[in-house]
């Protein structure tokens, strides 16, 4: 009995107890591991080809790739070749037909003004003897009437006109037709006194017929970027068929001349390497741009001039992954009245010279290095204080004709390797192709990237990533494929993640 | 309870008293407290003065479901009557009632992180019912025989509700991509949140949140010693009329990750339709239309055999049926009545069963003096005896300064009491 009461006694009293220790709770430390999807991305080859934006897509009518880069090196309009400075002539009394040259090289057989104004000045002993002045200037005409003016009573001639509209037809050798005749009051002719003077002033000419020679055109050296092969590094792309089409569109109604002043290529844009492109074959050392001719003077003629694999080193230009094409012409007009018929020029008319450079993506890739670098948020370091194991999962279905070795360096503030996270991961496997090089199916990979305790710790002072990929196209690059534009590469990047919260 | 008590008809209507007699109960307090799921030492360890969170121990000692339920009554009064081989009793009473529901796969998703479940839906959505009312019983019994048959007809009046239904917040992590779907489709029923734990209030007004409720119950005689008896109780409803809001959640969201085919290509990462399918993920819609809520039912059974004239064994089992699954308890008593002079006195001894614990050990002692019957009982006096804990209502409420005083080793607190006045010279109930 007494021990029952014993033990009453113990378990009531310790019942007494009331413990206050969760007053002094210690922290939790919550590790949950959580895993979330990170990102996905499905990109077709287009969209890879051209990411930059600075290039057009266009597919043939086999889903073929085809990367063009335009330039619009040079245009010109016929008002900037029909500038006319102001032009006096100095009618003698007696003579009807005077010179009014339109350049040294050019014989004008027609103008006609948008603007101008035609001055006429009379000079002579005294004025008071003129009774009448009759001028007359068959070639001129104003609302398709022939200049010709009488003024009687004159004390004083300067006279202005406008030439809006009006028309001026050439004789040989660029004359025109003008005569004046000067009248006392007894009706006696005193023309051989006085002199008088044509002024052509502030013209504008809206269209012009003739022979126009020698006229040389302003060039100035263009160059097209080439951003497709920016972050390529190392290796070579074989591409199968690369092509420059310089085209020539031609409103202006005279035949030119062209000739290149300059075409190479370059690779990083600091002239480092420069590769001359062969051009003889394909162009030679001038070549003919068509003209309109005719009444088609509002029509464009075009000349297309290619240089390609056959007439060209084009494709071994391109194997050196260039970062600009750097070109440019000589045009001259060659215009003679022996052999040619005139030729017409409005200020309207237009010389386009447009450059494109056609990477049809039919290649083999073998061995090439992409590299890219990636700044990494410096919240980035904080949080993976948090981390104690992550592992990251790859899966990637590849529709590319195109594989690829990744590896991820981990880089400081300066710029030094302090670890990677992929050692030749082979995450892409190029998809597999036909005997013609076209994709059949593509092939799925599915990676998981477990980090190490020291990977995690050199994750943390990281800065900067470097993404280096070898790439290389099907068979291991030896073999030509086409990418086409339904290929596409799709990523889906998941993670699981070990985190520590107090 | 001790049959001998007229609060036992609360568990079975046909209880009945011996003879012709007239009771009236005094107010009195029933309370109880379980969690099926893990004690205080389960998630708490304590390292001298200091204490750490142990939720491993506290996961692994999880069932699939787990319960936390809190039933709190206050009977205002009773009166009962009989004549002959009819009784008739009368009683209003206070009821907070909650019943809340939780998975172990929803701690372990909380606690371990969504790793664990990929390739399997888990649903975090807890199921919860929150009531407090007030009910007006009237009971009839009869006896045919060795039958005793009876019936509770409970008018109830609801004051406070918060329900929780159609609970479905379903998170699918998928294999390899970890992509994430989630879907909601959670009802939250509301009337008058603000009055849930004001209890002990004697109600002001009537038949604004009408409900219903029945008990019904037998029990048979077999030879002198033997006692069947069985019941079915809390078979109701309320109407939920006044001051009500439903909160609705039905939506689905979709993660795949950020899609980067348009950031791969250069353009900008646009954030906003996540953060958009984020909200409208978290947002509810709300409406003011009438629900209904229904009480938890429970089935009781149990057996008495009379070892001697004045002490008597018996086992006990009551099923809860809870939403989504039962509760089952079982207990056992020994009770023993002591006779002095014109004054009796029935103690008891009661080992039970309940939310996986087998140490609950119960005592329960009534009093006759004259007309004044006083009863005290607790299903589990350990919990009076063993070690306890102060929890700051701060873990929960930052603001609050309270504590609440809990035992470690036990899952449940149970105990009542209560004043009954005999107005005549009858000793007790017959069953």
């Amino acid at each position: 009995m007494k021990c029952v009461l014993v033990f009453a006694m113990i378990l009531i009293v310790s019942g007494c107890r009331v413990d206050d220790e969760l007053y002094r709770l210690k922290k939790t430390v919550w590790s949950p591991e959580i895993a979330i999807p990170v990102a996905h991305a499905k990109v077709s080859a287009s969209d890879l080809l051209s990411k930059n934006k600075s290039e057009l897509i266009t597919l043939d009518e086999q889903d073929r790739i085809t990367l063009s880069y335009d330039a619009l090196l040079y245009s010109k309009s016929g008002a900037e070749l029909l500038v006319l400075a102001d032009k006096v002539l100095a009618l003698i009394p007696g003579v009807r037909e005077y010179e009014l040259p339109f350049n040294e090289s050019s014989i004008i057989e027609y103008l006609k003004f948008g603007k101008g104004q035609l001055q006429l000045l009379l000079e002579g002993p005294s004025r008071a003897e003129i009774a009448k002045v009759e001028i007359r200037i068959s070639s001129l005409h104003l609302n398709g009437v022939p200049f010709e003016i009488t003024q009687t009573n004159v004390t004083q001639l300067d006279e202005l006109f406008d030439l809006t509209g009006a028309e001026l037809f050439f004789g040989s050798g660029n004359r025109i037709s003008a005569e004046f005749f000067v009248f006392n009051e007894q009706g006696a002719d005193i023309t051989h006194n006085y002199s008088l003077f044509l002024r052509f002033k502030n013209m504008v000419i809206k269209q012009a017929k003739g022979w126009f020679d020698n006229l040389i055109l302003d060039f100035e050296t263009d160059t097209i970027s080439l951003d497709v092969f920016d972050n390529w590094k190392k290796g070579t792309i074989y591409l199968d068929d690369p092509r420059i089409n310089i085209s020539f569109s031609n409103s202006i109604g005279i035949p030119f001349t062209a000739s290149v002043s300059t075409f190479d290529a370059s690779k990083d844009g600091q002239g480092a390497t420069i590769v001359p492109i062969d051009y003889k074959s394909a162009l030679g050392d001038s070549f003919t741009i068509q003209y309109p001719s005719g009444d088609d003077i509002e029509g464009y003629v075009n000349s297309i001039f290619r240089l390609d694999r056959n007439n060209s080193n084009i494709r071994n230009v391109i194997q050196i992954s260039p970062s600009e094409l750097h070109y440019g012409f000589n045009l001259v007009t060659r215009h003679s009245q022996l052999n040619q018929l005139p030729g017409t020029i409005t200020d309207t008319s237009q010389l386009k010279v447009t450059t494109q450079l056609e990477l049809p993506f039919t290649c083999r890739i073998d061995n090439v290095f992409a590299i890219d670098t990636i700044s990494v948020s410096t919240n980035l370091s904080s949080e993976l204080l948090k981390v104690e194991r992550a592992l990251m999962e790859v899966t990637t279905e590849n529709a590319l004709p195109l594989g690829a070795l990744i590896q991820v360096y981990l880089l400081d503030s300066k710029y030094n390797i302090i670890d990677s996270v992929l050692t030749d991961r082979n995450f892409l496997t190029a998809a597999n192709i036909d005997g013609y090089g076209f994709v059949i199916s593509p092939n799925e990979t599915k990676t998981s990237i477990g980090t190490t305790d020291q990977q995690l710790q050199a994750l943390r002072k990281t800065q900067f990533m470097l993404v280096m990929a070898q790439l290389e196209t099907s068979d291991a690059g030896q073999k030509t494929v086409s990418f086409q534009g339904s290929n596409y590469l799709s990523v889906d990047l998941a993670l699981r993640l070990k985190y520590k919260i107090q | 309870m001790h049959d001998e008590l007229p609060q036992s008809n609360r568990i079975y209507p046909q209880s009945m008293l011996n003879d012709t007699a007239c009771i009236i109960a005094l107010p009195s307090a029933s309370f109880y407290v379980g969690n099926s799921g893990f004690s205080y030492d389960d998630i708490v360890a304590s390292d001298g003065d200091s204490a750490s969170l142990t939720y491993e121990k506290m996961i692994s000692q999880l069932r699939p479901n787990n319960y936390l339920n809190a039933q709190v009554s206050i009977p205002f009064f009773m009166i009962m009557r009989r004549w002959g081989n009819w009784q008739i009793a009368f009683h209003q009473a206070e009821v907070l009632s909650i019943n809340v529901r939780y998975t172990r796969e929803m701690a372990e998703f909380l606690w371990y992180g969504n790793s664990k479940f990929i390739g399997k839906e888990v649903n975090l959505a807890p199921d919860a019912e929150l009531l407090r009312y007030y009910e007006s019983a009237l009971t009839i019994a009869r006896n045919v025989g060795k039958w005793n048959l009876g019936a509770s007809f409970k008018y109830l009046e609801g004051v406070s509700c918060i329900s929780v239904q159609g609970n479905k917040l379903n998170v699918f992590t998928e294999m390899e991509t970890y992509n994430l779907s989630i879907n909601t489709d959670i009802e939250i029923h509301q009337s008058n949140t603000n009055q849930l734990a004001r209890i002990g209030v004697f109600p002001t007004s009537w038949f604004k949140n009408p409900g219903f409720s029945l008990d019904i119950g037998a029990s048979r005689s077999i030879g002198e010693k033997w006692r069947l008896s069985s019941s079915v109780t809390n078979l109701g409803f309320l109407r939920w009329r006044r001051s009500v809001k439903t909160l609705r959640s039905q939506n689905r969201f979709q993660f795949d990750g950020l899609d980067l085919s348009s950031f791969v290509l250069g353009d900008s990462l646009n954030l906003e339709d996540y953060e958009d399918s984020v909200m409208h993920l978290l947002s509810f819609t709300e409406t003011q239309g009438k629900f209904t809520s229904y009480t938890v039912p429970r089935f009781q059974a149990g057996i008495n055999y009379l070892l001697k004239p004045n002490l008597k064994v018996g086992v006990f089992q009551q099923l809860q049926f809870l939403n989504r699954g039962t509760q089952l308890s079982m207990s056992s008593s020994l009770i023993r009545e002591f006779d002095w002079r014109a004054h009796s006195l029935n103690a008891g001894i009661h080992y039970t069963y309940r939310n996986r614990t087998p140490f609950n050990f119960g005592l329960s002692i009534d009093c006759r003096w004259r007309f004044l019957q006083f009863f005290v009982m607790s299903d589990n006096m350990l919990s009076w005896i063993l070690p306890k804990a102060r929890v700051p209502l701060s873990l929960f409420d930052s603001k609050s300064e309270d504590s609440i005083i809990i035992p470690k080793q036990l899952r449940s607190i149970n105990f009542h009491f209560g004043i009954n006045l005999f107005l005549t010279k009858q000793r007790g109930i017959n069953s």
